[in-house]
């Protein structure tokens, strides 16, 4: 029973592992204009990687092991009267691009949606077996 | 009783019970740099269980698991193509299905055929 079922885990692992990556792009869309943080500096994009989880043989699920930071540099904009300029007049904004982490959102929710209907066909599928029992 | 068409259905909801599952971890892993798309030939793999049910070969057969080579890999040496696998696991949910109802029906004849008086 638990192999049959494990299916399921495979498919919410990766629902688990979407979901975590459709909320980091979230901070990064709301913190697009964020200058400053309690850490000092202005918010630097965070992006998740993924990494294969052999659940059982030929089962293969997917974790988030970290949320990583991007290293890409800041973007400068002039603004002298802004609270948070530096000394030559620049302020620093996040290295959040809207375009990318919409790109990525759509990727992720489809993503999504995939694996939801792997969880619905396994379900037709253990359905009709339970109906044989019943023919 | 049933016979060899019972045998046949029940390897068929076998194998396709099979590649679902493999099917189901290529598309949690749509997104994992590096991961490899597999996946098994449902005719060869059915052929092989049916040859073995009628020689008798009573132990569960080990499936021949490929990796797919019909799409390219990504720039992240993923090679899981999202659309084909959901592909796939349409007409796999459709084999299955089709397997357990007509396997429903040759029961449900087996069942009339001893209740008849």
């Amino acid at each position: 029973m638990d192999g049959m079922f494990m299916q399921l885990k495979v498919s919410a692992s990766a629902l688990e592992a979407q979901k975590v990556r459709m909320n980091v792009i979230a901070s990064n869309m709301a913190n697009i204009g964020s200058t400053s943080t309690p850490e000092g500096g202005p918010y630097i994009r965070k992006d998740v990687t993924f990494q294969s989880h052999m659940f059982a043989e030929g089962m293969v699920g997917v974790d988030v092991p970290k949320i990583v930071e991007d290293r890409r540099p800041f973007k400068k904009v002039y603004d002298p009267g802004h609270p948070d300029a530096d000394k030559e007049g620049y302020v620093s904004y996040p290295n959040v691009n809207i375009i990318e982490e919409s790109v990525n959102l759509m990727s992720a929710s489809r993503a999504y949606e995939a694996n939801i209907t792997l969880i619905s066909s396994f379900k037709e599928m253990y359905n009709k077996t339970l109906d044989l029992a019943k023919s | 009783m049933g016979g060899r068409s019972m045998m046949i259905l029940e390897k068929m909801m076998d194998v396709s019970a099979y590649r679902h599952k493999l099917l189901a971890s290529n598309i949690a892993n749509v997104d994992t740099p590096g991961y490899k798309a597999g996946d098994i030939s449902f005719q060869n793999e059915l052929q092989g269980a049916i040859g073995d049910a009628s020689n008798g070969i009573r132990e569960k057969r080990s499936y021949n698991v490929f990796e797919t080579t019909d799409t390219m890999p990504n720039r992240d040496g993923n090679t899981v193509n999202a659309e084909l696998e959901m592909a796939k696991v349409a007409e796999n949910t459709l084999i299955y299905k089709t397997a357990a109802d007509f396997l429903s029906l040759k029961i449900k004849v087996i069942k009339s055929i001893l209740t008849q008086r």
